[in-house]
């Protein structure tokens, strides 16, 4: 199978366009290409950048100005090694494959759909059926695999804090150059916790 | 049977007051907008609103604009549960900037001045802006006649959806501060772009040290004219050094057109181009590094209400786009932008 047509079927995946034989096609590359694997996990995870703020917002002077100075001040996830939560397994006896195959999968499709909240999802796709369609069990999943999940975490921080970093400066720079309704609005409300 | 020919003759004198009648109405509704630009900075007012976004929460707002000693100012108060502090905006247009309708906006929207509707228990006249496209939402305005000011607001998809809207549900207005007053935004709060915009559009009008409300304008001498003129060219010319970009647009949806390459800074390496059609407004990022490589066919999209965001590689580069419009619109501009090569 060409790179070409593996890149097709991840795009239908999350634009909830695959079907049944096509999502499990995709399960099996995803066994051998571990490129695909590391694809797969950071496009899901870029659904969740919009996610609501947890801080109050206690900026009392120049709100939008200071969302620079606020994201400046985060930690570089980059460098923060996030903790491995999936068990490694070295021997997998043939009972174990399925179920660890079942256990990868639902990370990568319990990560993509915990973090989408109402405020930001995948254009077209229903969340629930998302993840109904993307929990089932792999067949012959190789659990090596799993250890080379660790290193996605660092990036799909990174990723999530980029894209949101980009929404703010849209915010706020588009909404000065530009004309535009209600940016300081859309602004509060994507900050405010609710 | 031969027509009633009587009517015959009735007919040109009907389709032309038809056309006339339309286009006055065009010009009613874009003087309104016009207006609602012009009349919001004059006031001092406060107000509850509610937005909502497609398939997401209501929330409702606080917020209140005052003007002291010439000087805007905004606060806006999230009032839902875990709401937190009162936050006092960057900018005092968040409630409505429209740009003076152009031509060019003309060949992408027609406007249309709508019946009498109601809202917050003051009527207001519905305006429309219709795409004549399929690459931007239909914004419908119900603006205040007599205060000018934007009380409803909504922006509707091709599926004739309701993507995002915003509307007052109680609005008071304190005081009208006389049209002839000059009106600054807050200098400790506005961003670098907008305070320049309105600091360089009040020099050419009045002196340069007379900018606040209620005092006479000074007399503007040739030297201060000059002087004026000599800073503004200068800021011009440095202004497109920074602005100077690599990339380049071929071609950009009709109606729209590149108006920043800089947005305020440029962030590790990144940069950040704006293109607008005077209604709606696209940030395009780019950044090289990661996605050498890659598969450039691979394309992310997200919404959030009427925010749209695209993410592409493209010549190694990761381009992510950002904007109130749809999401064919920003594969459009995507497909548009190109990278000058040296020869």
């Amino acid at each position: 199978m060409t790179n070409t047509t593996k890149t097709e079927m991840l795009s239908a995946f999350l634009d909830n366009e695959s079907s049944e034989f096509e999502l499990r096609r995709l399960l099996d590359e995803i066994q051998k290409d571990e490129e695909l694997l590391h694809k797969t996990a950071q496009y899901s995870l870029i659904g969740e950048v919009m996610r609501n703020d947890q801080s109050k917002v206690t900026v009392k002077n120049d709100f939008l100005a200071g969302i620079h100075t606020r994201l400046e001040d985060e930690p570089v996830y980059g460098e923060v090694q996030v903790k491995d939560t999936i068990p490694k397994v070295k021997t997998s006896p043939a009972w174990l494959r399925p179920a660890a195959g079942f256990a990868l999968a639902a990370s990568i499709a319990a990560v993509a759909v915990v973090n989408l909240d109402s405020s930001m999802k995948p254009s077209g796709s229903d969340a629930a059926q998302l993840a109904q369609r993307v929990v089932q069990p792999a067949q012959n999943m190789i659990v090596a695999k799993v250890a080379a999940s660790q290193p996605l975490f660092k990036a799909n921080a990174a990723i999530r804090s980029r894209v949101q970093r980009y929404v703010n400066s849209h915010l706020k720079y588009a909404s000065s150059t530009t004309t535009s309704i209600m940016p300081t609005i859309r602004a509060v409300s994507y900050a405010t916790k609710y | 049977m031969l027509p009633n020919t009587k009517f015959i003759g009735v007919l040109p004198i009907v389709l032309a007051a038809s056309f006339y009648t339309t286009s006055a109405y065009a010009e009613d509704a874009i003087s309104l907008l016009n207006h609602m630009n012009e009349a919001i900075h004059k006031l001092e007012y406060s107000g509850k609103l509610v937005f909502i976004k497609k398939d997401s929460e209501p929330k409702t707002l606080e917020i209140e604009h005052s003007i002291d000693a010439g000087v805007e100012k905004e606060m806006i108060r999230p009032l839902d549960a875990n709401s937190g502090e009162p936050v006092e905006a960057s900018s005092p247009f968040s409630l409505n900037t429209v740009a003076r309708v152009t031509p060019e906006m003309q060949e992408v929207y027609s406007f249309d001045l709508g019946s009498m509707s109601k809202v917050a228990g003051r009527p207001c006249r519905i305006i429309i802006a219709r795409p004549k496209d399929r690459k931007r939402y239909l914004q419908k305005y119900c603006i205040d006649e007599e205060w000018g000011v934007l009380l409803q607001y909504s922006l509707i998809n091709q599926q004739r959806e309701t993507v995002e809207r915003f509307m007052f549900t109680d609005f008071t207005v304190y005081q009208k501060l006389p049209d002839s007053s000059n009106v600054q935004v807050a200098s400790a709060n506005a961003t670098a772009v907008g305070a320049e915009k309105i600091a360089v559009s009040a020099a050419k009008m009045v002196s340069p040290v007379a900018l606040t409300a209620t005092q006479a304008k000074a007399p503007v001498t040739a030297e201060v004219e000059d002087a004026i003129l000599v800073e503004t060219i200068e800021k011009k010319k440095q202004k497109e050094k920074d602005n100077y970009s690599e990339w380049f647009f071929d071609p950009l949806p009709a109606g729209f057109k590149m108006i920043s390459t800089a947005g305020g800074e440029k962030v590790k390496g990144e940069e950040h181009i704006i293109v607008t059609d005077g209604l709606g407004s696209v940030s395009i990022f780019i950044m090289k590094g990661e996605e050498e490589g890659k598969d450039e066919k691979a394309q992310s999209s997200m919404e959030s209400g009427a925010l749209n965001i695209l993410t592409q590689v493209k010549d190694g580069y990761t381009i992510t786009l950002v904007g109130e419009v749809p999401k064919v619109t920003l594969q459009d501009i995507f497909a548009g932008l190109k990278r000058a090569t040296i020869k």
